[in-house]
């Protein structure tokens, strides 16, 4: 177990360094470079746009640059944005609270929304229950979230005033007491949540309800049954941890999914979220922050694939890895 | 043995139980029509996707209402028609002067049946200006004067409204699929050609060549899909013709999907290549490409239909985010994920609800795929019938 890991880390290592050469090669071939960008002004001239490359340090050849920023970047040191010329890890840490709430909230909402529904219509197969949430969840997964986010934002943000749906605190947020903040955030966070989630629930209730089909046809499940157990108990506590490894695989996105967000939705909802960053820096050519931002959300999904494989082994005991 | 045994292949199998299943026939039916109005948008849509009527931007859709039969004096009228808009001034609500767009009653514009209006090609090739509906552009069957003859404006017909130049969205719709749904099926070409091509050379010859291929995989797939996509978009000039904008989105599309289809089709090609035919093959002196592309990877077909099918909608969503965010397809040409970035403006969409049509069209063609994938997939498993019967 520990080697496989090790030779996992080895192995996710030589993952990253390939990630880091691919996304360095891409964005140095992308044209428009950064000085140009910020050098707009026709007026300013070309000794300062040579000033601004040599700033950048744009002027070297690619292999150095590279192995300057590998060298920096393994000392955990990213650089400064060329935007602001604020350090990388510091702009990205303070967007992690916003995607991270959005990101953890909604898979704990989306598990405890899916694990009843799977197991409820797999328990009552082709019953009222299933029928109903099989084909509204069918419905469902093929709404794009960003039509549902435009809907509600239309219904609920602007027609009915019931929710907000700009960013993630109101104006005057300062002032409110705690409870009021908590309050204020929570319904900020209502719509772009629901729209953050509802594929996945859609997903994994039905996934579950495969699994656990499968599962209640096997041998044990009848012995309990056999025996007398009570059907809730045969599902819940015989049945059920059997198909834990959908929900761990779940969790391992997790991890990544606090860093990475969704572009689209943040941008949609004006939330303050990295996704967004990441956006605006791919537009503002703001190598350092794109660098950055793939390298560490890279990291986390190799991070996360490897803690779900390893927790399989852990749910399923006849899962070894040598 | 008697006639009631004869063999059936494995593809009138499936067909037939492809026929039985009425959800993917709906599905299969819902593209039809979709992909027949794209191909033939010119024939389909009464306008060309920009043609501007700059006096009604942001107009309700005629099928809300705006199709009558009855004209203001009580007469009815066989051919329905639409009636000219008009401005007029009025006071809102705060007593604030606005203008507003009302129906003309004086202004009849029937709706006629094979009209000719904007020039299109027929597959691209053929000219001609035949549309399958339209409105006469004069009220009243008035006969046509000059460009400077009448004070109206043409009449317009506008079956799900108009944006904010006044441009059809029916017609734009109809060119806009073109773009979205074809997006679909020429980046499934080339990301399953490049899957199957790279998962079978690595599920073949395995060792070096697999562990340097799957690495491969691994980083692409490392990255968060629309980071990659974004990246990517970002190496090629922001401006491009609109010929190469669609192919840059389809191919970045690709890139990154082909790797999760290399990567299941190494795995069943692993197992497959023990096989005794492909010893056989060997046996026989064939060359190992044509081992893999004739003997190995036609097993995989089942599943290369049903992941191909269920993998659409991936192209169409990702087409309609890339140009929603302004890095894809450009004005003024049309997309649906172009026009739904009209709708994104959430006062503007309050008052013109019709602008989340293109969301709609999306939804449905995304439906329709995954109807019509879980039907193939069904069909194609074998052990259907036998669960069919064991379960029920």
């Amino acid at each position: 177990m520990l080697a496989y890991a090790l030779r996992r880390c080895l192995l996710a290592v030589g993952t990253l360094l390939g990630i880091t050469i691919v996304t360095f090669l891409i964005i140095s071939v992308a044209p428009g470079d950064p000085a140009a960008i910020h050098s707009e002004d026709p007026k300013l001239s070309a000794r300062v746009y040579e000033q601004l490359r040599k700033h950048f340090e744009l002027d070297r050849p690619l292999p150095e640059r590279y192995a300057r920023w590998l060298s920096r970047g393994v000392r955990g040191d990213f650089g400064v944005s060329f935007a602001d010329g604020r350090p990388v890890m510091g702009k990205i840490a303070e967007r992690i609270p916003a995607t991270a709430t959005l990101a953890i909230l909604s898979i704990l909402l989306g598990l405890t929304c899916a694990i009843p529904i799977g197991i409820g219509s797999a328990a009552n197969r082709n019953g009222w229950f299933d029928t109903t949430s099989g084909v509204s969840l069918y419905l469902l997964y093929s709404v794009p979230s960003y039509v549902a986010g435009m809907v509600l934002i239309h219904l609920v943000g602007v027609k009915l005033d019931l929710l907000p749906f700009r960013g993630m605190t109101s104006d005057g947020f300062d002032s409110l007491s705690l409870i009021g903040k908590a309050f204020d955030i929570a319904k900020h966070l209502a719509l772009i949540l629901f729209c953050y989630t509802f594929h996945s629930v859609a997903y994994d209730s039905r996934f579950i309800r495969q699994n656990l089909l499968e599962v209640l046809r096997q041998d044990f499940v009848r012995t309990a049954r056999a025996k007398g157990v009570r059907e809730a108990r045969v599902v819940w506590r015989h049945a059920f941890p059997n198909t834990m490894i959908p929900v761990l695989t779940r969790l391992g996105l997790l991890v990544p999914a606090i860093l990475s967000g969704s572009v689209i939705l943040e941008v949609m909802f004006s939330w303050p979220g990295i996704g967004r960053l990441y956006f605006d820096a791919v537009l503002m050519r703001d190598y350092p922050l794109v660098m950055a931002e793939t390298v560490l959300t890279a990291a986390l999904v190799l991070l996360g694939t490897l803690l779900a494989d390893l927790a399989y082994a852990w749910a399923d005991p006849r899962i070894a890895y040598a | 043995m008697n006639d009631a045994c004869e063999g059936r292949s494995p593809w009138a199998m499936m067909w037939r139980r492809l026929r039985r299943n009425r959800v993917a026939l709906a599905g299969a039916a819902i593209l039809g029509v979709l992909y027949a109005l794209a191909f033939f948008a010119g024939f389909f849509a009464p306008y060309h996707y920009d043609h501007q009527f700059r006096d009604t931007p942001l107009a309700p859709p005629h099928l809300l209402g705006g199709v009558h039969f009855r004209d203001a004096e009580g007469v009815f009228h066989w051919r329905p028609f639409v009636y000219g808009r008009s401005l007029i001034r009025t006071h809102d609500e705060h007593g604030e002067v606005i203008l507003r767009r009302v129906e003309d009653p004086h202004r009849r514009h029937p709706i006629r049946l094979f009209v000719r209006g904007d020039e299109w090609r027929l597959l691209g090739l053929i000219r001609t200006r035949v549309h399958l509906f339209g409105v006469d552009p004069t009220p009243n069957g008035a006969a046509p004067t000059g460009p400077e003859g009448s004070p109206d404006p043409p009449g317009v017909i506008y079956l799900l409204g108009s944006d904010l130049y006044g441009r059809d969205i029916f017609s734009r719709l109809c060119y806009g699929g073109l773009v979205s749904l074809t997006v679909g099926l020429v980046g499934i070409a080339i990301s399953m050609s490049l899957g199957l091509l790279l998962g079978g050379i690595a599920g073949y010859f395995g060792g070096r060549v697999d562990f340097a291929l799957m690495r491969i995989i691994e980083v692409i797939m490392a990255v968060p899909g629309i980071y990659l996509i974004l990246t990517l978009r970002a190496a090629f000039p922001r401006s491009l013709s609109s010929i190469a904008t669609y192919f840059l989105v389809v191919i970045i599309l690709a890139f990154i999907a082909w790797a999760s289809n290399a990567r299941v089709i190494r795995g069943m090609v692993l197992s497959l290549r023990e096989q005794d035919y492909v010893a056989a093959a060997r046996a026989l002196g064939i060359s190992h490409l044509g081992i893999i592309v004739r003997h190995i990877l036609p097993n995989t077909l089942s599943y290369v239909i049903v992941t191909a099918t269920l993998y659409v909608p991936y192209y169409i969503l990702g087409e309609v985010a890339l140009s929603f965010l302004g890095v894809g397809i450009q004005e003024p040409e049309a997309s649906w994920g172009l026009m739904l970035r009209d709708a994104q403006h959430a006062t503007r969409l309050v008052d013109n609800p019709h602008l989340v049509m293109p969301g709609l069209l999306v939804f449905v063609a995304v439906l329709a795929f995954n109807f019509l994938g879980d039907g193939l997939r069904d069909a194609a498993d074998p052990r259907s019938v036998l669960k069919a019967k064991t379960t029920e």
